[in-house]
């Protein structure tokens, strides 16, 4: 969630949940929202179910997280900023700006999940080690920006954030796979401008994915971002913020 | 007196072992290019003749059960080889050990089919419900995060299914009907004996005694199996229930022959080629994904998967990695001669308080080691095995 910097004092990164109750998200703050927090106030939501976060006990699929989310939001009065996610993050953004597209003033997904591949051998999260997934979606696994974050012997709690983390996405992704048919079609409501910030060797949402939503959303853009994988916000932090920054330079959002 | 089960695991046997030994692990994703029809159906033939010989050898049940996408077991369907055994028998008892519950997506009509299983038998049936392998739900893409609820649900739709006049309104979480109401209803009454067989998840025994259901133990490790028997007494205890040993049951692996030698020098053989192969096979060395595989997110509670990942080093199936001697000196399989069969069968039976052993075979190429083993063990063993608890 990205809000764009007007008022002093508002450049600063801060964890949000969706009760708005303040915190550290799943991965704490990543170089990215620092290099956004420069423009914009960045709000990076906990999802519920992870951490102190609540997950209601009615959710049962992206929409009831994208309400969640969007009930958050009227709670702390946001609109008119500029709405991102990746990977799984991606489809519940994609969620909200189908169900409330006059909210938004731009739309960045990067990854997004929420279309089917259906190739057996498009790495599927539920069918290996959590971490394993993970180094999938990064270009280089060998790298730093991989190695700092995912490597190194396992704590009980770092176990448990992994377990709260696939448990969601089970939650919202198992059946059908990280997709749902109706996303698609509901996107052609958003009309207002959309940045598809894709890691130039995805192979968890491959391109042929991000050519899907540029075909569904009627204003976007398709920006592929070199030697980065499904997690090009963390693989790359700089280029995706800078690209994320210059597509929100433009909009008028608050 | 506790009660004897013969296990058929119904296992292929035939496909290139090389290829196992390559791809790491002997399922869910193991090819099925490898599955040949006609020997499926020279197997069948054989597995239904044992249901027949096994019922002649005084056992007192023909267990049968259900995988999926697994060499180890042709079982995708236990309620058909229930039906099966149902025609070919007239005595023994037919377990089913279990019906995956969470996969079977129709409680209602799983009700209607196992009663016509008891039909079909006059009043044989035996309903073992399971939560199933994790890659048993992999294989039919059931969410394991709600493995557990669904369990619960669909045990409770099919127990009201079975034990209250219809038409009746089912919205629960996972199921909903506008009007239960089957025809056909087990002849057994208020509804067949429910028995619920586990390996070790503390959430089965807990359901299992908490309804005062006999929990059977399948092959687990002979100390965790001590500690999940105190566990399910404690808990019976406290629900109301006062647990006997016909509420116990251990199911294990066993092969017999004529002597000791024999029996220890085929089972080396089995155990290192064969057996390996139709216990669905894991190395993760070789396959970095079998862990997870039976791990899936929600599958057990994040207590138990941080308990079982401490405990386990990351290696859930330590079974399937041992070495012959280190599965003979842990009791994981039993190997001997009809005396040291029956002895330390017996000495299971002690230990853990069971009523319901249960044996199934290392399975063989050479049909003739199963039947010798079957005639063994109904001539040899359990007349010893029987002598012994008579002594108790």
């Amino acid at each position: 969630m990205v809000k764009k910097g007007s008022a002093a004092g508002c450049r600063t990164t801060r964890a949000w949940r969706s009760d708005d109750a303040g915190g550290a998200g799943r991965l704490g703050p990543v170089p990215h929202h620092a290099r956004l927090a420069e423009r914009f106030t960045v709000l990076a939501p906990t999802l519920p179910g992870i951490g102190a976060s609540v997950l209601p006990e009615w959710v049962n699929g992206v929409r009831d997280i994208a309400k969640v989310l969007l009930a958050a939001l009227d709670g702390g009065g946001i609109g008119n900023c500029i709405l991102g996610g990746v990977s799984m993050g991606g489809w519940i953004a994609a969620e909200m700006a189908s169900m409330e597209p006059g909210r938004f003033a731009g739309l960045v997904l990067t990854g997004s999940q929420g279309t089917a591949t259906g190739e057996m051998n498009t790495p599927d999260l539920f069918l290996m080690p959590y971490r394993r997934y993970i180094s999938f979606g990064y270009n280089d696994a060998r790298s730093a920006a991989f190695q700092d974050l995912w490597s190194g012997e396992l704590d009980d709690d770092a176990v448990t954030q992994d377990l709260e983390v696939m448990e969601l996405a089970a939650l919202l992704g198992f059946k059908p796979y990280m997709h749902d048919r109706s996303l698609l079609p509901a996107l052609a409501r958003f009309t207002n401008p959309a940045l598809l910030l894709w890691g130039a060797n995805d192979v968890i949402t491959p391109r042929t994915v991000a050519e899907r939503f540029l075909d569904a959303l009627p204003a976007a853009e398709l920006v592929t971002i070199g030697d980065a994988g499904h997690y090009a916000h963390l693989e790359k932090p700089v280029e995706f913020a800078d690209a994320v920054t210059g597509f929100g330079a433009v909009l008028k959002a608050d | 007196m506790f009660q004897l089960h013969y296990f058929v695991n119904h296992p292929y046997l035939g496909y290139p072992h090389e290829a196992a030994a390559e791809f790491g692990a002997v399922m869910l994703k193991f090819s099925n290019r490898y599955f040949d029809g006609e020997r499926a159906a020279e197997l069948f033939e054989r597995y239904h003749e044992e249901y027949v010989v096994a019922e002649q050898l005084g056992f007192d049940s023909i267990v049968v059960n259900e995988h999926h996408n697994a060499p180890a077991a042709m079982s995708p369907a236990p309620n058909l080889y229930a039906a099966v055994v149902a025609k070919l028998t007239e005595r023994v008892k037919i377990f089913i050990a279990g019906n995956i519950l969470p996969i079977n997506g129709n409680p209602v009509r799983l009700a209607e089919e196992l009663a016509l299983i008891d039909l079909f038998s006059k009043g044989r049936l035996i309903s073992g419900f399971v939560r199933g392998g994790a890659v048993e739900s992999l294989a039919m893409s059931v969410n394991t995060l709600h493995n557990r609820d669904m369990f619960a649900e669909a045990h409770d739709l099919i127990l009201k299914t079975w034990t209250q006049p219809g038409p009746f309104v089912w919205e629960g979480k996972h199921y909903n009907y506008r009007c239960v109401n089957p025809w056909v209803l087990p002849l057994q009454k208020p509804h067949p004996p429910v028995m619920i067989p586990g390996s070790t998840s503390r959430e089965t025994v807990e359901f299992a005694a908490e309804r005062g259901y006999p929990y059977v133990a399948l092959a687990t490790r002979l100390e965790a199996t001590d500690a999940l028997f105190k566990a399910y007494d404690e808990i019976a205890v406290e629900h109301g229930h006062t647990p006997t040993p016909a509420h116990r049951g251990y199911f294990t692996r066993v092969h017999v022959a004529p002597t000791d030698e024999q029996a220890l020098e085929e089972g080396r053989e089995q155990f290192g080629g064969r057996v390996a192969q139709v216990t669905s096979m894991v190395d993760m060395k070789i396959h970095p994904d079998v862990g997870a595989w039976m791990a899936p997110p929600g599958y057990v509670s994040r207590e138990a998967a941080i308990a079982r990942r401490r405990y386990m080093g990351g290696t859930p199936y330590a079974f399937f990695t041992q070495v012959y001697e280190k599965a003979l000196e842990t009791r994981q399989i039993i190997v001997g001669s009809p005396e040291t069969v029956a002895r330390q069968l017996n000495e299971l039976r002690v230990r853990f308080g069971v009523g319901h052993l249960g044996v199934s075979h290392f399975a063989v190429e050479d049909y003739g080691h199963t039947l010798r083993n079957l005639e063994l063990l109904g001539n040899e063993v359990f007349p010893r095995l029987r002598k012994m608890a008579a002594g108790d």
